[in-house]
């Protein structure tokens, strides 16, 4: 009785050369193992055009500069080698760096200043004010890794896996745009362009453009959804964060002081606020979450209403 | 004689002996020959600017690995059509102008359905029919069990088999 495991499996040991000429001559009257046959005796006798390897020898030499190991620069000859990530990273919280190397390289910039730096590979690194960020210059060309404590806008071009550690995680590009917001004991990871991989102590996320994690101290993931329009640079964005976290990017902002009890800084707010005037700032924030304040040149009371 | 990726002698060893098979695995991915060996030659320019970093026994996986990763960076996929050459010495009358045709026909049908095939199974197909690689080696390359493989060829045929139209009509 010929059952579908049967086939299959005669199939296998068929093709594997392991029937015996018995077993062989019994499947010639099957009229499955006849088309079979037919088939792999046509593209058994198939070739595809051989490499002209002296060709394409020369001109790989041609490529290359005489130095082994120097950086070449890659022929972008047509569209495929597109630019790979564009992510931004907020994460405000204890430095974990690695103990100082010589090989070691950090930037830094204070509150309210921006730089924008290169890597050794060519991706660009547009850093927000109070981040750090550290990298091995020496480990670039095999793996691209960086810590980061505060907020990054990255452009990465394509090469070795790019990682960026947040401390409660990290994120492996794959080709994509996305944000990172971490914070002392939360993060929020949302995928503008392509794909990521968020890897946290206990699972693997994987992420799509619009889609988003929040991971926190204890271990608690919770994935969510957003509008992936276009990105606007001259606004913060915000899903569900605590509010000691916006407040922190406030301060980080504009340069400011903001005191306010405790009591308020597990409330969450989903929202924006615009990077470029404090007062609408304060407006957008405080005014959804009906929490007064008082501004008094660099310092902000807040009051409850 | 050293064992250095960066020596040219161990290089270009490493071109001759690896950048046909490889042409061919991307080719099967894609269906374009040039593309292909564009491919290639990017690879082939990353391992020099790496050749610090890689020993010779690696040499091969990151070949393969960077390749893989070039042609998945590349901008929308076209259609893949592959085509494939054939000896023309039959052993069979050949001197049959209507057993030709059919014999054209069979053979074009079977590269449309083999380019049809899902990326992986047409991989697996042609690695073990054109580049002769066992099914051992192919599970290695695409870092799957060799069941899987077996899987796949099973599935390959099975759509091959239902897509030409000249074997549908085949009775004993």
């Amino acid at each position: 009785m010929d059952t579908d495991k049967n086939r299959y499996e005669n199939f296998i040991r068929w093709i594997s050369g392991a029937l015996s000429k018995e077993e062989e001559k019994q499947l010639e009257k099957d009229l499955e193992h006849t088309r079979n046959k037919l088939i792999l005796d046509e593209v058994d006798q198939w070739t595809v055009p051989a490499l002209n390897k002296e060709k394409g020898y020369s001109e790989l030499k041609k490529s290359l500069t005489d130095t082994p190991g120097a950086k070449v620069v890659p022929l972008y000859k047509t569209a495929y080698f597109k630019m790979a990530a564009a992510f931004l990273i907020l994460a405000i919280g204890a430095i974990y760096f690695l103990a100082s190397e010589f090989s070691e390289v950090t930037h830094q910039t204070a509150v309210a200043e921006f730089k924008e730096i290169t890597l050794p590979d060519g991706s660009i690194v547009e850093m927000e004010p109070s981040t750090t960020l550290s990298y091995n210059k020496n480990d670039w060309d095999r793996k691209r890794r960086l810590k980061i404590k505060g907020a990054a806008y990255f452009n990465v071009t394509n090469g070795a896996p790019f990682e960026v550690d947040f401390e409660l995680g990290k994120v492996v590009v794959l080709g994509t745009s996305f944000e990172i917001k971490k914070f002392k004991d939360f993060a929020s990871i949302a995928c503008l362009k392509g794909s990521i991989d968020v890897l946290s102590a206990s699972l693997t996320e994987k992420l799509l453009p619009g889609e988003g994690v929040q991971v926190t101290e204890a271990g608690k993931i919770e994935r969510f959804e957003f509008d992936n329009a276009p990105r606007k640079r001259k606004i913060n964005r915000f899903h569900s964060a605590p509010l000691y976290v916006v407040i922190e990017s406030l301060e980080a902002q504009y340069d400011i002081t903001i005191k306010s009890d405790d009591v308020y800084s597990r409330e969450k707010f989903t929202g924006v606020f615009v990077k470029n005037d404090l007062d609408l700032a304060l407006k957008m924030v405080f005014e959804p979450m009906k929490i007064s304040y008082k501004r008094e040149g660099k310092s902000v009371i807040l009051e409850k209403l | 004689m050293g064992n250095s990726t960066c020596e040219e002698h161990n290089y270009q060893k490493v071109y001759h002996d690896n950048a046909q098979k490889l042409r061919n695995f991307i080719y099967y991915k894609c269906g374009d020959l040039e593309k292909a060996e564009d491919i290639v030659h990017e690879a082939y320019i990353k391992l020099w600017e790496n050749c610090k970093k890689i020993v010779l026994e690696k040499v091969r996986a990151f070949l393969y690995t960077t390749a893989n990763r070039l042609f998945l960076n590349q901008e929308a996929h076209q259609k893949v059509a592959l085509r494939f050459e054939k000896d023309s010495q039959s052993n069979l009358a050949s001197n049959d102008p209507q057993y030709e045709l059919e014999e054209k026909e069979f053979k074009s049908q079977l590269e449309a359905a083999i380019s049809n095939l899902p990326e992986t199974q047409r991989e697996v197909f042609l690695l073990n029919r054109i580049d002769k690689m066992s099914f051992q080696e192919i599970a290695e390359l695409q870092g799957v069990s060799i069941s899987a493989v077996h899987k796949k060829m099973y599935k390959a045929m099975g759509k091959l088999k239902d897509q030409v139209e000249i074997l549908k009509n085949i009775k004993i």
